[in-house]
């Protein structure tokens, strides 16, 4: 297993590069090295645990709810043959879960694609407009912000025990440069039918949709290799440089907060907030060791919108700077979100000529083609998963330490949320035994977000306000 | 299909600082006015960012940055239709993108010290300090104070003690840009605290409302000089200021803005058409079109004789040469872009083709979607959400002949029927007009039926045409599409929505408005020159 000796106890709070350069080791050592707490006190060595979250748009194909393309799997809980839709997962499917028949939990305002999409990762229902907050909710209907926190955040900003950080969020130096990474390929604009990561109630995380700009910055520090590069003279001086910009934005922060009322306040912490990330990133920059496994993607490519590289093209290089941001250990916790509830794509690559959600409700049969499109997203997905696999890390990969889940808004395209197509992968580090199809029809997800929160080492009994106390969906792990 | 125990339908939820819904009904809006006892009352102005578009054109303004500078921001938040970022606090990532807009920007500029400082900084020991007062007030849209202009200048002279005068000049301009007061709109009375109580907006925030109002951009020197020395103050300051800026070019893009977001075109080029039925379908195309809008809705306003009915009923546009061959009319003798040409049957602009093939299809029309827009932004109704779980499949389509005829399924099917008798009629009476705009007489399926009639709309908007023509010349003169073009030029001039405690200026400006005969330029000046724009109102909290 992910266990190391111990090589040397230590009590001072050094970092982690401040240690391996008392011990006269490279970057390609990081790994063989156990990690230290906020108080420098060793943890037991483990490899870091990692989430990753993905998305993409709609059901299963139905004319109407009675008319659901059934897409369970046929066989055994551990001999099993994929639904067309999953066919593709194929070649990967020791190191994937079908948890079959989950019922989202979702709930509130707007229609079924918004609060679906609100719900998926946080379990808590859609506001209704407020404060002149007039999001689209599908179809003209009016919606807030979701109300509450996803998984994913709710792990990111933990700390200690058994979850991926053991530094605290507010901790001046940081294990990783960013606690979590949210990508999107045309994630669309900022309504609730298009965001699904929350970091409170009414505070909707946007997912950086430039591909080109995320490998900029996510590997601005970042320098593979075996030996530390060496030192830049001037590092420290552009930092403190840096520094004091974010102070003068502290002060006039400050400054402002005289100028508004206590309801804008919140607006002033957020901006606090993020110069305080900027400041950690500054400090952890020097300190942070990329993993042996560490390398640079591919540069993906520039250009975005018309003329520019379509929807397909995209998502391979943006699941490479994903896959190379958590082998790196850029970050732990991330999520990728394809399209959109309500998705526009037009999947022009298998032939269609109408939208994604047009064709869910089109006066003609259009299962097949609807079929095409879950199957088509069932390769973008293996390709992540292969992409994971590809990294070793200790005796397995980095995708045995990194708990995949994708989702989706809906369980069907006539807006129910029964039997959502769920899918979990990777993991196996982290407690989950692949290469099984379990039936939980009828249970409520809110189960699985439960799940995947103590998974990752966050104890609690439930995940949003709709089904708060939903418990663990039994069976998984 | 009923819904199940977990999926319960939307409940609005009133935040403690909104009012109450403000009422469509001109007599509930005129009770709810009186029962504010005559006392002006506003609703809330609250801090906002600064939006992309806003951003690009303030760069421009101020150091003639190159657009698109503000692009990598993640997208802005609507209000209403109008972009505007009021409600949902900052993000990390956009924190982040804003260092790296302002480190790109510096980088951008940095070959143009001495010329943007006005003086070098090498060989002047007060170069900087003067450049920091005098950009500082242009920057932060206000006067600095010396602890601000000190704390900047000390960045300057760190990067300069670090490297030369040229890295202190991108520091600075660095800062700058991510300074907050660079990046928000703070709106306060002329003491600089947020108030709770109606007062008089400062004359630097008044110069702020005015030129993003109007501009979409920062004040220029004129309006910088007219809030130093308080001109501003004075209200006939103000209408000419405002007569000036509606002549400027910047208020065309501005007036072609509105119609834009107003109209749900936005994004119109990102439309995806059959290329094999639409083959001049295209970027070109779209910006065409787009382009139209911008012309015709500020020709109307500003040039034009102003008035609503126009913008709605005009049998003229100013295309271009893409357009004239769209409309089937060729180019008269001597034609530039910009002539003002009849186009036959049209009918103001949402007979134009942007409106049209926005809400369309990739190979047919979309009755609903031009319908909802037209109920929605034009009527300004709420459609009431469908019960949750219903299934929106139409039935199978056996024995018809026109899409119109498919579409007349939905009314078949009660659940379905409650909004969509109230939202398609409005789209019927687009039939005429293809996937991109063109017109035709049939839809492939059969001859073109495009009559219906007003469901669910006011007391003066009732009865049946037979054609866009005939429905928009009765809605032209409607007072309920009279309010809600007030209303919604309302948001887009005060950056924020109307609430029950506007309730006695919204009153004053819908009667101002017809009175007017439905006057546009007039509504503007009006807009300008109100108790709401000209006060400020920015907390509930009384302070201690």
């Amino acid at each position: 297993m992910n266990r190391y000796r111990p090589t040397q106890r230590r009590f001072a709070p050094l970092s982690r590069r401040q240690v391996l350069q008392a011990l006269g080791l490279g970057a390609a050592a990081a790994p063989l090295l156990p990690l230290f707490n906020a108080s420098g006190e060793e943890l037991e060595g483990k490899l870091p645990k990692r989430l990753l979250l993905v998305f993409s748009p709609d059901g299963i194909a139905a004319r109407d709810w009675s008319t659901a393309v059934d897409w369970r799997p046929q066989g055994s809980e551990s001999d099993f043959t994929f639904h067309y839709i999953h066919e593709p997962l194929t070649p990967m499917k020791n190191k994937v879960v079908i948890p079959w028949g989950l019922t989202l939990t979702a709930a509130g305002a707007g229609e079924a694609h918004a609060h679906g999409m609100a719900g998926l990762w946080t379990g808590a229902s859609l506001n209704g407009p407020s404060s002149g907050a007039t999001f689209d909710g599908g179809n003209g209907h009016l919606t807030g912000w979701g109300s509450g926190a996803s998984v994913d955040q709710l792990i990111a900003q933990g700390a200690g025990g058994d979850l991926p950080y053991a530094l605290a969020p507010d901790a001046p130096n940081q294990e990783t440069p960013y606690r979590s990474v949210e990508l999107g390929v045309d994630p669309g604009g900022p309504t609730s039918l298009n965001r699904m990561i929350y970091s409170g109630p009414d505070s909707p995380v946007h997912p950086e949709s430039n591909a080109r700009a995320a490998f900029n910055r996510l590997f601005a520090g970042v320098t593979p290799g075996s030996e530390d590069a060496p030192v830049d003279p001037s590092a420290e001086l552009r930092r403190a440089e840096q520094q004091s910009i974010l102070s003068l934005g502290r002060a006039d922060l400050a400054r402002i907060r005289k100028k508004v009322g206590s309801e804008d306040y919140h607006k002033l912490d957020a901006h606090l907030d993020g110069l305080s990330t900027l400041e950690q990133r500054l400090n952890s920059m020097n300190t942070v060791t990329p993993n042996a496994s560490c390398s640079l993607p591919q540069t993906p490519p520039e250009t975005q919108g018309p003329g520019g590289p379509g929807f397909n093209e995209l998502i391979p290089p943006t699941m490479d700077v994903l896959a190379h941001a958590l082998a790196c250990d850029v970050t732990r916790v991330a999520s990728l979100q394809l399209s959109y509830g309500f998705s526009y794509v037009t999947h022009t690559w298998l032939g269609h000529t109408s939208q994604h959600h047009t064709m869910s409700h089109d006066t003609t049969d259009r299962r097949k083609e609807l079929q095409d499109i879950d199957n088509w997203y069932s390769q973008q997905f293996l390709y992540l998963l292969q992409k994971l696999d590809s990294f070793p890390e200790g005796e397995g990969t980095l995708l045995d330490n990194t708990l995949v889940v994708w989702g989706r808004e809906l369980g069907t395209t006539a807006h129910r949320f029964e039997r959502s197509p769920l899918v979990i992968a990777g993991g196996k580090n982290l407690g989950v035994v692949g290469g099984r199809y379990l039936n939980f029809d009828g249970q409520k997800h809110a189960k699985l977000l439960v799940s995947i929160a103590n998974i990752m080492g966050l104890a609690v009994d439930g995940v949003g306000n709709i089904d708060p106390n939903s418990g663990t969906l039994a069976g998984l792990v | 299909m009923t819904g199940d125990e977990t999926q319960t339908s939307g409940e609005s939820e009133t935040g403690s600082t909104d009012q109450g819904e403000v009422p469509q009904d001109p007599d509930e809006l005129k009770r709810a006015c009186e029962e504010r006892d005559q006392t002006l009352s506003l609703g809330l102005t609250k801090l906002r960012r600064l939006t992309r578009r806003q951003l690009n054109n303030t760069l421009f303004s101020l150091l003639g940055v190159a657009p698109g500078a503000a692009d990598g921001l993640a997208p802005d938040e609507k209000l209403g239709p109008f972009e505007n970022n009021a409600i949902t606090p900052i993000t990390d990532l956009l924190v982040e993108q804003i260092q790296e807009m302002a480190q790109s920007v510096a980088t951008e500029l940095s070959s143009r010290r001495t010329e943007i400082m006005g003086c070098d900084a090498t060989i002047d020991l007060t170069c900087a300090q003067r450049f920091v007062e005098s950009f500082g007030e242009k920057a932060f849209r206000r006067p600095i104070t010396e602890e601000e202009s000190a704390a900047l200048l000390a960045i300057f002279e760190l990067g300069q003690a670090n490297a030369n005068a040229d890295h202190g000049f991108a520091l600075l301009i660095q800062a700058f840009v991510q300074s907050p007061s660079f990046l928000y709109h703070v709106d306060v009375p002329a003491n600089g605290v947020a108030t709770s109580t109606v007062q008089r907006v400062g004359l630097h925030t008044l110069a702020s409302r005015l030129s993003y109002f109007l501009w979409n951009s920062m004040p220029d020197d004129t309006l910088f000089a007219l809030a130093q020395d308080g001109s501003l103050a004075d209200e006939a300051v103000v209408e000419a200021q405002v007569a000036r800026m509606l002549s400027d070019e910047r208020a065309q893009s501005v007036i072609g803005l509105f119609h834009e977001q107003w109209l749900g075109v936005a994004g119109l080029e990102e439309k995806t058409k059959d290329a094999d039925t639409y083959p001049v379908w295209g970027p070109e195309l779209a910006a065409s079109m787009l382009d139209e809008l911008k012309r015709f809705t500020s020709y109307v306003v500003r040039d034009g004789d102003g008035l609503l009915r126009t913008l709605l009923t005009a049998n003229f546009t100013l295309p271009d040469e893409n357009l004239l061959a769209l409309y089937g009319v060729t180019p008269p003798p001597g034609f530039s872009v910009g002539d003002v040409v009849p186009v036959p049957n049209r009918s103001g602009v949402l007979t134009q083709p942007a409106f049209l093939t926005k809400n369309a299809h990739f190979d047919r029309t979309s009755v609903v979607h031009r319908g909802l827009v037209v109920r929605r932004n034009v009527l300004c109704q709420t459609v009431d959400p469908p019960p949750n779980n219903v299934s929106t499949a139409l039935p199978e389509a056996t024995q018809v002949s026109t899409t119109r005829e498919l579409l007349e399924l939905h009314l078949e099917s009660p659940s379905c029927a409650k909004c969509h008798q109230a939202i398609d009629p409005l789209g019927y009476a687009f039939e005429h007009y293809d996937p991109i705009g063109a017109y035709r007489v049939t839809d492939g399926l059969g001859v073109i039926d495009a009559s219906g009639e007003f469901v669910k709309t006011g007391k003066d908007l009732q009865g049946s045409y037979a054609d866009a023509a005939e429905m928009l010349a009765m809605m032209a003169q409607a007072d309920e599409v009279e309010r809600c073009v007030a209303d919604q030029w309302f948001r887009f001039a005060l950056a924020r929505m109307e609430s029950l405690d506007d309730a006695c200026s919204l009153v004053e400006l819908h009667e101002k408005f017809q009175l007017s005969g439905g006057n546009l330029r007039d509504l503007i000046i009006r807009l300008a020159l109100s108790a709401p724009f000209l006060n400020v109102r920015s907390t509930n909290e009384v302070s201690p």
